[in-house]
């Protein structure tokens, strides 16, 4: 739009010939300015003031008729006001516009966190995959719109970020701020160590704590940040396809109680499993890992094979687990 | 004289061409309006000639002017209007501007024209859920529906002055009257009936 086309629309307006939308444009135009802020010290108004009124005083000899108003303005006077109409609406408006357009539509973000257990793959709305580790929660927008892409971790998560060089992608996890283009790291903040650590599988990250410290991270390099100590340190070489085999599983369990598993494949599968009395023996543990191509079913066997239990599938579709 | 009258009382000695009622009118409205047009235009000259256009109206036509709603709510549609004329001349104006207008006049697209109009009700709807509920009633049939206020008053059981009157006293209840009176002006047919 250029500002013949502007002129035309509030004229199109003014004629009651404006679209819905054209009409829609104005009415907000003039509802949102009114939150723009108008503060005069009094002596201004009592000036402004007195210049309205000389004008419009019907005793004075002054008042002269609307066409000589508008004739009489200098020029320069008229581009001034168009120069700080045209400032005022850039300032807030083109520099600001996604901040004005996230106030004024925000977007809600969405919230993924993973049991004890378990290993979530979530997909964020650019298609960046992430694997979250057990004990994490990730947070992001339910859609991305203007320059960044965004997500808060906290815990655990390998990410496959899609590659959109106008759109950065950043992770905000503990101090750091992690920020890239299109790659694919792990990030593991666990705040009870006081420790967060990026390790780059493919591409280049970089990973910054305030305005100070920054690294920039290239495949088989670690970052490791102690929020204690406040530093850095960079690590060679690490093998980032181990480190991040994790992803590749859906439960994993270390010595962990029966009763735990068996609750924490009822979360994961929404099964039903019910356990008979003096089913499980006290301090029974199981250890293992199952990978995502593995169903509830097909879990369930296994744990109840390696423990000595069965269980009956019933007519409400709850698995009993008896001796 | 300037406590004791109100608003209705002022037109008509003004009506009778008493001056002096005419000032206490200005003085009584003119800053909020002044605000409101400033707010706009953002020029402190476009702002003066738009409330002195506004009142000058009134005094020119004073013998012919009826006016049945808030006078408030009359002078704030009235500089709605003033503004949008000014922002039309302004903008339409024949003086070299340089390259602040092609570069910043993309502004109003990218804020408002890229909006689709379900954003745009949206976001107007937003400022509407704000208003007492009949009000918000009496604007959806007004804005959505299309009522006038004869079908309005009938819609809801109410006489044609109830409905004004329903109006007039939501907006002097509203915390804000002035930003209100700004969606009161968004309601058709509703001051010149």
């Amino acid at each position: 739009m250029n500002k013949d086309q502007l002129s035309a629309l509030f004229g199109r307006f003014l004629r009651e010939e404006a679209s819905p939308h054209e009409k829609k444009m104005v009415e907000a135009y003039m509802l949102l300015s009114e939150s723009e802020e108008a503060e005069f010290s009094d002596r201004e108004k009592q000036e402004t003031k007195e210049r309205i009124w000389s004008v419009l005083n019907p005793y004075s000899g002054e008042r002269r008729s609307n066409n000589v108003w508008y004739a009489n303005r200098s020029w320069w006077l008229r581009t001034a006001a168009v120069w700080v109409m045209l400032v005022g609406i850039t300032a807030a408006g083109f520099l600001f516009r996604y901040d004005i357009m996230d106030r004024l539509f925000p977007i809600a973000w969405n919230q993924d966190i993973t049991g004890p257990y378990e290993i979530k793959r979530v997909v964020l709305p650019d298609g960046t995959v992430v694997n979250l580790a057990p004990n994490s929660t990730i947070s992001y927008p339910a859609r991305y719109r203007g320059h960044a892409r965004k997500a808060r971790l906290s815990g655990i998560a390998f990410f496959s970020v899609v590659s959109n060089e106008k759109q950065p992608f950043t992770v905000a996890s503990g101090n750091l701020d992690i920020r890239v283009l299109g790659t694919s790291f792990e990030v593991r903040n666990v705040p009870l160590l006081h420790d967060v650590g990026v390790t780059v599988a493919t591409g280049k990250v970089q990973v910054r704590c305030g305005d100070r410290m920054q690294a920039v991270l290239t495949a088989n390099q670690e970052v490791r940040y102690n929020d204690t100590v406040g530093q850095f340190s960079v690590m060679e070489k690490v093998d980032a396809a181990a480190e991040t085999a994790w992803t590749r599983n859906v439960l994993v369990f270390r010595e962990t109680g029966l009763e735990e598993v068996l609750k924490a494949l009822e979360d994961r599968y929404g099964m039903k499993i019910s356990i008979h009395p003096n089913a499980i023996k006290k301090g029974a543990t199981f250890s293992g890992a199952f990978k995502s191509h593995e169903s509830g079913k097909e879990i369930l066997d296994v744990v109840c094979f390696s423990s000595g239990l069965k269980y009956t599938i019933t007519r409400d579709n709850i698995a009993v687990i008896t001796k | 004289m300037e406590n004791v009258l109100d608003d209705h009382q002022l037109l008509d000695r003004i009506k009778e061409g008493d001056a002096e009622a005419f000032r206490i009118l200005f003085e009584r409205h003119w800053e909020g309006l002044y605000a409101f047009a400033w707010k706009r235009l953002k020029s402190r000259q476009d702002a003066e000639d738009v409330v002195q256009h506004v009142f000058m109206k009134i005094w020119e036509h004073r013998s012919a002017r009826n006016i049945q709603l808030s006078i408030q709510a009359y002078l704030y549609r009235s500089v709605y209007y003033e503004v949008i004329a000014a922002l039309k001349n302004i903008a339409g104006g024949s003086e070299e501007i340089s390259s602040v207008t092609e570069y910043t006049l993309p502004v109003f697209s990218s804020v408002l024209e890229k909006l689709s109009l379900a954003d745009l009700n949206e976001l107007i709807n937003k400022e509407v859920s704000n208003l007492p509920e009949r009000m918000q009633q009496i604007y959806k049939l007004s804005r959505e529906e299309d009522y006038s206020v004869k079908a309005i008053a009938e819609e809801l059981n109410l006489s044609e002055q109830t409905v004004k009157n329903q109006l007039t006293m939501a907006l002097s209840r509203l915390r804000k009257p002035v930003f209100e009176s700004v969606l009161l002006l968004l309601i058709k047919d509703l001051m010149f009936p």
